[in-house]
């Protein structure tokens, strides 16, 4: 079932939106309750707009010529960024996780009268699919991890070393057919905007190195460096009937 | 209450983003008689001033400045009102005319560099999503802006923003307004290319560009583009 619509008892709190908001919500606690109680509204609010979904697909990794990764149902990854990480594995999980349109939809329809708001939202919708494919990732490195392989780190079309537009095209070139869910504009964009593409190595060799901030443009320079990517937050149950 | 005592309630307001209580302040200073220009200089400005240092500074962030641009477009919204058009106009920077471009309808990103360029002094005309090059234009020509700001998410609608400024050459007011440029995929080097006059990769980059633009010796149609581009600066 390469298409997941999760049970997601999901639970965002004002803090997590001012954490998304790139705000340190103590600082704001302090200085503009306002704000707070906006962030607890639009949390609420996106709580009724959110609509997980999970689109994936394992592929065996066929062979590797140059930068380039060959996979078994003839589709390819290549770039650095893939060389460096998936060189040893022996499969590839590409999915997509969105938590919808509906959120953003709220999100722009707001941002006339209450821009405030329309941002808040907005946030809480980043939070939430950062949230799922967080839980994702973790969900199936623990699903490799009891079948004897490692994981990569999860990689994202952009990263340095892996460039968006082809990274993204060789992403939903593996998800055709089963992802009509989310759609690829010419210039790399998801819509559903709230959506994260990812790529996953698994193998018995593999050596995970690095993380994701080693990787990523806005390294060293960004407001989330050195904060802890975990969230609180009940795990999505369906996840754990996840079949490959 | 005094005017002096209104001002610097009027200023804590805007930088509290407190919008009610800026409306409420700026009648009051109109009633006492405050001139609407100096309640301008001496509370809006300089409260927007200190919001956009602090978040320079990385001490304010973003949803404060977005209620801080708010609050002291609600309070101009009061004092304007009791200006004279030449007033007006000298209360603030300049007048930028902001629109996402034909072909796009992505507008939270145009809606943040409103909300940051309003609390950095700047006249925002919102031209909404989905402007034609023309469009930007004729209200360029009728609200007499500075500053053309066009933004655009898809890759579709970039060839719009460089028949936009190919109209203004053809139309011969090129020197008539900068024009700058920002959204996703435009970059740098397509700004140079369509002979924008600045990029800026977000809100606070634009903010940075429009106070640029208008407080230095420039002129439209520059031959080098400035780009501002904080992630790459820092």
């Amino acid at each position: 079932m390469p298409v997941l619509r999760p049970d997601w008892n999901l639970e965002i709190t004002a803090e997590n939106v001012l954490f998304a908001q790139a705000a340190d919500s103590a600082a704001i606690s302090r200085r503009s309750p306002r704000l707070v109680d906006v962030a607890h509204r639009a949390a609420q609010h996106a709580l009724t707009l959110i609509d997980p979904v999970v689109i994936y697909r394992e592929v065996p990794v066929k062979s590797i010529e140059k930068e380039r990764l060959y996979l078994e149902d003839n589709n390819s990854l290549s770039g650095p960024l893939i060389l460096e990480h998936l060189q040893n594995a022996t499969v590839v999980l590409v999915l997509i996780c969105t938590i919808g349109g509906r959120l953003e939809d709220q999100a722009t329809s707001f941002s006339r009268e209450d821009i405030s708001f329309s941002f808040a939202l907005d946030s809480a919708g980043s939070f939430a699919v950062e949230l799922l494919a967080n839980h994702v990732c973790r969900y199936f490195e623990t699903f490799y991890n009891q079948r004897g392989m490692k994981t990569s780190i999860p990689l994202n079309p952009g990263m340095i070393g892996w460039s968006l537009l082809p990274g993204q095209i060789e992403v939903f070139r593996v998800l055709e057919g089963i992802n009509s869910e989310v759609s690829l504009s010419e210039s790399g964009m998801m819509t559903p905007r709230k959506s994260v593409s990812i790529v996953l190595g698994a193998g018995e060799e593999i050596l995970r190195v690095g993380s994701r901030c080693d990787y990523c443009s806005y390294h060293g320079r960004c407001f989330y460096k050195d904060k802890s990517e975990a969230h609180s937050c009940k795990p999505i149950t369906q996840l754990e009937r996840i079949e490959l | 209450m005094d005017k002096e005592q209104v001002l610097k309630d009027l200023c804590e307001a805007v930088i509290e983003g407190d919008d009610v209580k800026a409306v409420e302040l700026s009648n009051k200073a109109v009633e006492l008689g405050l001139a609407p220009l100096t309640v301008v200089k001496e509370a809006i400005q300089p409260a927007m001033d200190i919001v956009g240092d602090r978040f320079q500074e990385g001490e304010a962030f973003l949803p404060e400045l977005i209620v801080a641009g708010d609050a002291a477009t609600a309070s101009l919204d009061v004092l304007l009102e009791q200006l004279s058009g030449e007033d007006s106009a000298a209360a603030k920077k300049g007048t930028v005319l902001l629109g996402v471009m034909f072909g796009d309808n992505h507008d939270i990103g145009k809606n943040l560099v409103q909300a940051v360029l309003s609390a950095n002094g700047f006249k925002v005309i919102d031209l909404g999503v989905n402007v034609a090059p023309k469009a930007f234009i004729e209200a360029a020509a009728k609200e007499n802006a500075d500053i053309i700001a066009s933004s655009t998410l898809i890759t579709t609608s970039l060839p719009y923003q460089r028949e936009m400024i190919e109209l203004l050459k053809a139309m011969g007011k090129r020197e008539d307004y900068f024009v700058i440029l920002g959204g996703g995929p435009v970059t740098p080097e397509w700004t140079q290319k369509i002979g924008a006059d600045g990029y800026g990769r977000d809100a606070k980059d634009a903010a940075n560009l429009c106070n640029k633009l208008v407080s230095g010796d420039y002129k439209p149609g520059l031959d080098e583009p400035i780009i501002e581009n904080a992630l790459k600066s820092k």
